[in-house]
C-alpha cells in the first residue's frame, strides 16, 4: 500500500481512493464472507466499509496503517450488518449432512464446521477469522479491532471452545442417528 | 491458541474454502456512492457521540475542558463574531532568526474571519504537515507544496490539489499556481503570520494572509484536525456557523456570554451541514455538564424502549414535529418517558413550549445491543428521544443513570428548533439550568429574509413541508422481478416509505439547498423484511416539482445508485388527499 496514495485519497482525492479500493476489497470481502457466513451480508459489509473508509479517511494519521484500518472498519460493519439481518429474519440456510460416500466425512466436518460457526457470537467470529484466515498474531488483532490483547486472546478462546464443543455435540448427534462416523 | 493442531488444521482449511474476489458491481456501486459522498472533517464526535451515555459525555467534556483550562496558552479569544469590541488579536512579534518547516508543523486556527471560495468566510483552519500546506475549504481540503528557501527564508507554496477539484469547489486558481509568502512566528511559537506579494492564486493569498494561532490537537484525538473549547471574551456574539432556519440554511443566532464560556462550533470545525443545523455552548468551569445544545429541525423518535426482559422486539419509529405543542404531546404520549413542567415559552423572539423529560429505570432499547461471549444479549439504556434530518440519534437519555433534560422546543420558519440542557440528575439540572437559562434568556434568532450564499432557495421552491403525504402513482409501476405493483408511497418528515404487498422499503430523503427542488433519497434502510429483489443501497439524487396547485408530484432521476427504487419513483404522482401523512 502506497502511503502517498493514502494521503492523496484522504485529502480528497477521489481517484486514489479508488486505487485503494483495488487494492483491499477482495481481502476485505473474503473476510466478510468468513465472518457472515452470507453472500449478501457480505457483500452489504463491504459496500458499508468501504463508504465509511472513504468518508473517515481525513481522520486516519498514519498512512502506512490504512490496511489494518480498512480491517476494522469492514470488521465494525460486518457486527452492524450481523445485527441488521437478524433483526429482521433469520437467514441461515443449514446445509444437511452428506451421505456416507468416500469423502464425505471431510464433507460432513466442514458442515459441522460451518453450522457451529454460524452459533458463535460475531465478535468471536472475527477474531478467529482475523487469526486462522488473515493470520493475524493477537496482538495485531487487538490493535486493528482496537480492543486489548486479553479481549483478543479470550474471544479466540472462547470462539475454539465453542466450535469444538458444538462440533463434538454434532458429531454424537449423528453417531446416535445411526450415521456414519 | 488451541492444544489441537488437527482442529486448528480443519479450521484453516474451511475459512480458505469460499470466495476470495469482491464482486466488481458491489465495488462499483460503492464508489458510484463515494463519488457523491464528502468525507468527513466535521470532528464534533467527542461532543456529540450518539454511543456515549450522557455521564461518559460529561467526562470527555469535562476533560477537555479541563485540559483547555490548564493549557492557558491555548486559550484563545476568538473576535471574529463579536458584536461590539471585538478582543485584540493575539501578540504577533515576529521571532528571531531562521524559520524551518517543521516550526510550522502544526494545524492553524483562523484569526478572524478568512472568506472561502464561496464568501461565507468560513475557512477557519489549515494545516502544515511533512506533505506541505492544506486549507480546509468547503469540500475539500486545497493542498499546496511547502518549502523553505534556504536563501531567502521564504515559504514557497506550489498548489498541488487536481483542477477538477479545484472548479468543483470554485477555486477559481490553477493546479500549479506558485505563492511566495513570509512566515513568522510569534516569540512563544503561537501565531504563526503570513504575508505574501506574489500568489498566482489569489483565493488562496486571500486566505492565507494573516494571523494563524496554533492549534495542536490533545493527544487523545486522534484526528487530522480537533476540536477544542475556547473561552470567549464576554460580551455579545453571533453564531458564525449555526443557521437555525430553513433546514439549516438560513437565519442566525445572536447570544450574550458571561464570562468563562466557550462556543463548541468555533474554530477549527468543518462547516457542513452538521455545524449548520447545530451548536453548543458550555460553561468551562462548572462542576456538572454546562453543555447547551441548540439543534435545527430535529424530529422526535420513538424507539419503542420497553422493560428489559426476554423477547424484546425492536420496532421504532419517527414522531411528528410539525410544531412544537405536536412535539411535545407526542414525547408525553410515550409511556417510557416522564415529561412534566410542560410551560409555554418565548425564546428569542419564537414561541413553544418548554418540557422536563426523564426515562423510566430499566427501560432499554430493544434496537440496540451487544452480545457477550454467553450469547446473551446486553440492551443498550441509552433511550434516543430526537433524531436529526437524515435518522442519526441526536438527544439521548440513560435510563440506568437517572438522566433528565430540560428541553425547549421552539416553532421557527420552516425550521424545528430544540434547546437541550441535561444532566445525569435533577439537582445536577437545576444547577446548570442556573447557569444556561440566563444565556438561553439573551438569545435572539435573527431571520434573514435572504437566503445564506451557499444556500439559493428561489420562492418557486419546494418545502420539505409541501412534499409530505401520501402519493398514488399515475399509471402503472411494475415491481422489478416481482408479479405486483407500486400504486403508493409515503413521504414523512425524513422518510420515504415505497409500499408494496409483501412489506414498505424505507429509504431516508433530504432537500438539498442547491440547486432548488434537489432531493437525496438514501437507503433502503431496511425497516421490514426486505425481498431479495432490492438488492441494493446508496444515494439517489432526483430533481422533484409540484404542480402549482400542490396536487402532482414529478420525480426526475439525476443519479440513482439502487434501480429498482428509480424505477419506482421517476415519474408522476398526485396527492392522496384521504390519507394520512404518516401511517406508521
Amino acid at each position: 500500500m502506497d502511503p502517498a496514495v493514502v494521503e492523496r485519497a484522504r485529502g480528497g482525492d477521489r481517484e486514489a481512493f479508488a486505487t485503494l479500493v483495488g487494492q483491499v476489497s477482495d481481502s476485505l470481502y473474503a473476510v466478510a464472507f468468513r465472518i457472515l457466513r452470507e453472500t449478501g451480508a457480505a457483500e452489504d459489509a463491504l459496500q458499508n466499509a468501504l463508504i465509511a473508509t472513504w468518508q473517515q479517511l481525513p481522520h486516519l494519521r498514519d498512512a502506512a496503517r490504512f490496511e489494518a484500518w480498512s480491517q476494522r472498519i469492514l470488521v465494525h460493519a460486518c457486527y452492524a450488518e450481523f445485527r441488521r439481518r437478524r433483526q429482521f429474519a433469520s437467514n441461515v440456510h443449514l446445509i444437511q449432512a452428506s451421505g456416507s460416500t468416500d469423502g464425505s466425512r471431510v464433507l460432513a466436518d466442514r458442515d459441522e464446521m460451518d453450522q457451529a460457526f454460524r452459533h458463535i457470537p460475531v465478535d468471536q467470529r472475527a477474531v478467529f477469522v482475523l487469526h486462522h484466515y488473515v493470520g493475524l498474531p493477537l496482538v495485531e488483532i487487538a490493535e486493528t479491532l482496537g480492543i486489548p490483547a486479553g479481549t483478543a486472546r479470550s474471544r479466540l478462546h472462547s470462539a475454539t471452545h465453542s466450535l469444538r464443543s458444538l462440533m463434538a455435540a454434532s458429531a454424537l448427534r449423528t453417531l446416535e442417528e445411526g450415521q456414519p462416523a | 491458541m488451541s492444544d489441537d493442531p488437527i482442529f486448528e488444521r480443519n479450521a484453516r482449511a474451511w475459512l480458505d474454502l469460499g470466495p476470495s474476489t469482491a464482486p466488481k458491481r458491489v465495488v462499483d456501486a460503492a464508489l458510484r456512492t463515494i463519488a457523491s459522498t464528502p468525507q468527513k472533517r466535521d470532528l464534533r464526535g467527542p461532543w456529540r457521540f450518539p454511543h456515549l451515555t450522557l455521564n461518559t459525555r460529561f467526562a470527555v467534556a469535562a476533560a477537555v475542558a479541563l485540559a483547555v483550562v490548564a493549557a492557558g496558552a491555548l486559550i484563545w479569544r476568538s473576535p471574529q463574531s463579536q458584536i461590539g469590541n471585538p478582543s485584540p488579536s493575539p501578540t504577533s512579534s515576529p521571532s528571531q532568526g531562521p524559520i524551518s518547516l517543521q516550526s510550522l508543523q502544526s494545524t492553524w486556527a483562523s484569526v478572524g474571519p478568512r472568506p472561502d471560495a464561496y464568501g461565507t468566510g468560513n475557512v477557519q483552519a489549515m494545516t502544515i504537515d511533512e506533505a506541505g500546506l492544506r486549507i480546509s475549504s468547503y469540500k475539500v481540503d486545497v493542498t499546496s507544496a511547502a518549502l523553505i528557501v534556504n536563501a531567502t527564508g521564504k515559504l514557497l507554496l506550489d498548489l498541488t490539489l487536481r483542477q477538477d477539484y479545484l472548479d468543483g469547489d470554485r477555486w477559481e486558481c490553477a493546479t500549479g499556481d506558485m505563492g511566495t509568502y513570509d512566515a513568522t512566528l510569534s516569540p512563544d511559537g503561537q501565531t504563526l503570520t503570513l504575508s505574501s506579494t506574489d500568489d498566482s492564486c489569489a483565493l488562496r493569498q486571500g486566505i492565507l494572509v494573516g494571523d494563524w494561532t496554533r492549534w495542536d490537537c490533545p493527544p487523545q484525538y486522534d484526528y487530522a484536525y480537533c476540536d477544542h473549547a475556547s473561552e470567549l471574551a464576554p460580551g455579545r456574539y453571533v453564531a458564525p456557523l449555526f443557521r437555525p432556519f430553513h433546514n439549516g440554511t438560513t437565519g442566525q443566532l445572536a447570544y450574550t456570554l458571561p464570562a468563562g464560556w466557550a462556543d463548541l462550533s468555533q474554530p477549527p470545525t468543518w462547516p457542513d451541514f452538521g455545524v449548520a443545523s447545530q451548536m453548543s455552548l458550555t460553561r468551562l468551569d462548572a462542576p456538572d455538564t454546562r453543555a447547551i445544545n441548540i439543534f435545527a429541525n430535529l424530529h422526535p423518535n420513538n424507539p419503542a424502549a420497553l422493560p428489559d426482559g426476554p423477547d424484546l422486539a425492536c420496532h421504532s419509529a419517527t414522531g411528528p414535529f410539525a410544531a412544537a405543542a405536536q412535539a411535545a404531546d407526542f414525547l408525553e404520549s410515550q409511556p417510557f418517558l416522564s415529561v412534566s413542567g410542560r410551560t409555554a415559552v418565548g425564546i428569542g423572539g419564537l414561541t413553544g413550549v418548554q418540557i422536563d423529560v426523564s426515562v423510566a429505570s430499566g427501560i432499554v432499547d430493544p434496537c440496540s445491543w451487544e452480545t457477550d461471549g454467553a450469547g446473551q444479549n446486553t440492551y443498550s439504556t441509552n433511550i434516543n428521544i430526537f433524531q436529526n434530518a437524515i435518522n442519526e440519534p441526536v438527544i439521548y437519555l440513560d435510563s440506568a443513570g437517572g438522566a433528565v433534560a430540560h428541553l425547549i422546543l421552539l416553532d421557527g420558519p420552516g425550521a424545528h428548533l430544540v434547546i437541550e440542557v441535561s444532566a445525569s440528575d435533577q439537582p445536577s439540572l437545576e444547577a446548570q439550568l442556573g447557569y444556561a437559562m440566563p444565556v438561553i434568556e439573551s438569545f435572539e434568532f435573527i431571520s434573514d429574509q435572504s437566503p445564506s450564499p451557499t444556500a439559493v432557495i428561489s420562492p418557486s421552491a419546494v418545502s420539505a413541508t409541501d412534499l409530505q403525504g401520501t402519493w398514488t402513482s399515475v399509471g402503472t409501476r411494475p415491481i422489478p422481478d416481482a408479479p405486483d405493483q407500486v400504486t403508493v408511497f409515503t413521504i414523512g418528515a425524513n422518510y420515504l416509505d415505497i409500499h408494496q404487498w409483501d412489506g414498505d422499503v424505507r429509504s431516508s430523503w433530504t432537500l438539498i439547498d442547491a440547486p432548488i427542488n434537489r432531493i437525496w433519497v438514501h437507503g433502503p434502510l431496511a425497516t421490514v423484511p426486505v425481498a431479495p429483489r432490492w438488492d441494493c443501497f446508496g444515494i439517489g439524487e432526483y430533481d422533484v416539482s409540484l404542480s402549482t396547485d400542490g396536487a402532482t408530484l414529478t420525480w426526475t432521476s439525476i443519479d440513482e445508485d439502487c434501480s429498482q427504487r428509480e424505477a419506482i419513483l421517476a415519474g408522476d404522482w398526485t396527492r392522496d388527499v384521504a390519507a394520512e401523512p404518516s401511517p406508521k
